[in-house]
């Protein structure tokens, strides 16, 4: 990335602390969005994977926010770690299951327990997710609780994990991540298990998820079960392909973009993921015209 | 016993429309390699058209023979859509595209009906109770149970005994050997998705009696004929029918003593079939 894209994005990050109200909780809406995005282009940066059920991460995370730190603002110590852990552990379970067959089986296997997990938040257990009304009084953590505070909090988690992101690519580690997503079997071939690392990136790319489901319940002050819905899944993978799949940054740029579309457009119309299909149709349509051959699928196995 | 017959005849009649649903997601998958997410979507059109076509004819039996035409209307022209992505090593592209051609049928479908919950009711003519020794069961059920074997036993016999049948098995089995020896692969594609779609909507319409309409019900399907897949096997239609039974069976005796789990078993079945048989029950033998 050049100098002054960063110095640029560094203006724009600190722009909506000067208006505060309605522009500032869209940046923070959009800091939240940008990490589970991240965590979704990731993982099919690094294994080629698509995680159709990103959801059940993004939600999950919020609403292991929203139970634990409900009662007393200080558990968002405890909060925090133990959604990551969780994101990194269901991945795993996730992943142990889907990735034995034909990659297709994760796809699958994603959307089905996103499902399975918005059904349970949904219907399964009224009395402790509120059901269809989801939780509210979700409060933000100690010493943040004012939403500019909360806002940089959470760009400057967002810029770790992006510089993170980086800096794994140049590392050995993102090195063999790379070559799992162009050459599977190569990589294979020269002893190393791929296995393992689909699972590693996996897991990275579920807590990554969850971090950014905590983050949004702070944020929005409370969870719903929309969060855990396939609608949720499919706006974090437009948001992904529309930033771009590869990049460090897409996930950021997706969610700014739609993050911005949804609020412009849902003062017109309420066919909003009507758009949001078109989309996902639009880009795949367009990419197909720019890198026929080049876009292996990783579903295929 | 009366109430486990009862459970079983309702599981039996829920399998039917799972069957219905999954056995074109399943073909659909065998002889293109295309993974169709917009079936569900297909599934709630089916329904919601027969609704509307209940409202102003008047008929459910003509509704009924109405819905799968009209399905066949709408797949022509959402295949031609969906072939900008046919294709050998492209299955990102074809789930993401059809990933988004559902949240367009979806938000259309609750454009054109609303947000409501809408009911068809049961045609007056099945709309009686049926005694079957010692339980007085619903007739209507036993109209599923009985569209769904015949429609099970018309997709063996014209998969089996038709030229049609003959291509789509050349097809699914070795795409490119059937191309080579001139099997239009193609146009056998474009076929069978129409059948599947057709069946979907027509599962969609006969089961809208007992599975009310209501937006969701599309990812809901959708889901559940997934699972039926991937416990069955993908692209086998024999796959599709036991898929279809264990999830009915499972679902109908789940509600019936663990009523809020019965979704999270039939997940934990499909786990447990992806740790032992990871091709699916019947994935090997294909």
């Amino acid at each position: 990335m050049r100098w002054w894209a960063l110095v640029g994005m560094g203006v724009l990050a600190f722009l909506p602390l000067l208006s505060r109200g309605y522009p500032l909780h869209l940046a923070t809406e959009v800091v939240a969005w940008a990490l589970a995005a991240t965590s979704l282009a990731f993982l099919f940066r690094t294994t080629g994977l698509v995680s159709l059920g990103h959801a059940a991460f993004f939600g999950g995370g919020a609403y292991v926010a929203a139970l634990i730190t409900r009662a007393d603002p200080g558990r968002w110590i405890l909060a925090l770690p133990l959604a990551l852990v969780l994101g990194f552990g269901v991945a795993l379970v996730l992943g142990f299951l889907a990735l034995r067959s034909h990659g297709i089986f994760f796809l699958m296997l994603t959307l089905a327990f996103s499902q399975l997990l918005y059904i349970l938040v949904k219907q399964g257990f009224p009395q402790l997710t509120g059901g269809d009304d989801g939780l509210p009084g979700v409060p933000k953590p100690l010493g943040l609780e004012d939403p500019a505070f909360y806002y940089l909090a959470g760009i400057s988690v967002l810029t770790l994990v992006l510089l993170a992101y980086r800096a794994l690519l140049a590392s050995p580690l993102g090195q063999i991540l790379d070559a799992l997503r162009m050459n599977e079997a190569r990589l294979g071939v020269l002893g190393y298990d791929t296995r393992f690392y689909k699972l590693l990136a996996f897991g990275l790319s579920g807590a990554l998820g969850a971090l950014g489901g905590v983050f949004l319940a702070g944020h929005r002050g409370f969870v719903h079960p929309h969060d855990l819905a396939w609608t949720t899944s499919g706006l974090l993978l437009v948001m992904a392909v529309v930033g771009g799949m590869r990049s460090v940054a897409g996930g950021l740029w997706g969610a700014a973009i739609l993050i911005a579309l949804e609020a412009v457009l849902s003062s017109y119309t309420d066919l909003w993921n009507l758009f949001v299909g078109l989309f996902l149709m639009g880009s795949v349509v367009y990419a197909l015209k720019g890198r026929r051959g080049e876009s292996r699928a990783g579903a295929s196995g | 016993m009366d109430f486990y017959l009862l459970v079983l005849l309702n599981g039996l009649a829920y399998a039917a429309l799972l069957f219905l649903l999954a056995s074109g997601l399943s073909l659909v998958y065998g002889v293109g390699r295309v993974l169709h997410l917009a079936h569900g979507g297909f599934y709630m059109l089916g329904g919601y058209i027969g609704y509307t076509l209940v409202q102003r004819l008047g008929d459910f039996w003509l509704a009924l023979a109405l819905v799968p035409l009209c399905a066949l209307v709408v797949g022509w022209v959402v295949e031609r859509l969906v072939s900008l992505v046919y294709g050998p090593g492209r299955a990102l592209e074809q789930v993401l595209f059809t990933f988004g051609l559902a949240f367009v049928i979806s938000d259309l479908t609750r454009f054109f009906w609303g947000a409501q919950v809408l009911g068809v009711a049961v045609p007056s003519s099945l709309n009686r109770p049926v005694v079957l020794g010692p339980l007085v069961y619903p007739a209507y059920p036993l109209f599923l149970i009985g569209m769904g074997v015949l429609v099970a036993l018309g997709l063996w016999a014209s998969l089996r005994f038709t030229p049609f049948g003959l291509q789509v098995r050349a097809a699914a089995g070795h795409p490119s050997m059937a191309e080579a020896l001139g099997v239009p692969t193609r146009k056998v594609l474009q076929r069978t998705y129409l059948l599947g779609v057709a069946l979907a909507a027509l599962a969609g319409f006969a089961g809208a009696p007992r599975i009310a309409l209501a937006p969701g019900l599309d990812f809901t399907m959708l889901i559940l004929g997934l699972i039926v897949v991937v416990l069955g096997g993908l692209g086998s239609v024999t796959g599709a029918l036991y898929g279809a039974l264990l999830v009915g069976l499972v679902d109908s005796f789940g509600k019936a003593f663990l009523p809020q789990f019965s979704q999270a078993l039939i997940f934990l079945i499909m786990a447990l079939v992806l740790i032992f048989r990871p091709e699916g029950l019947l994935g090997g033998k294909r």
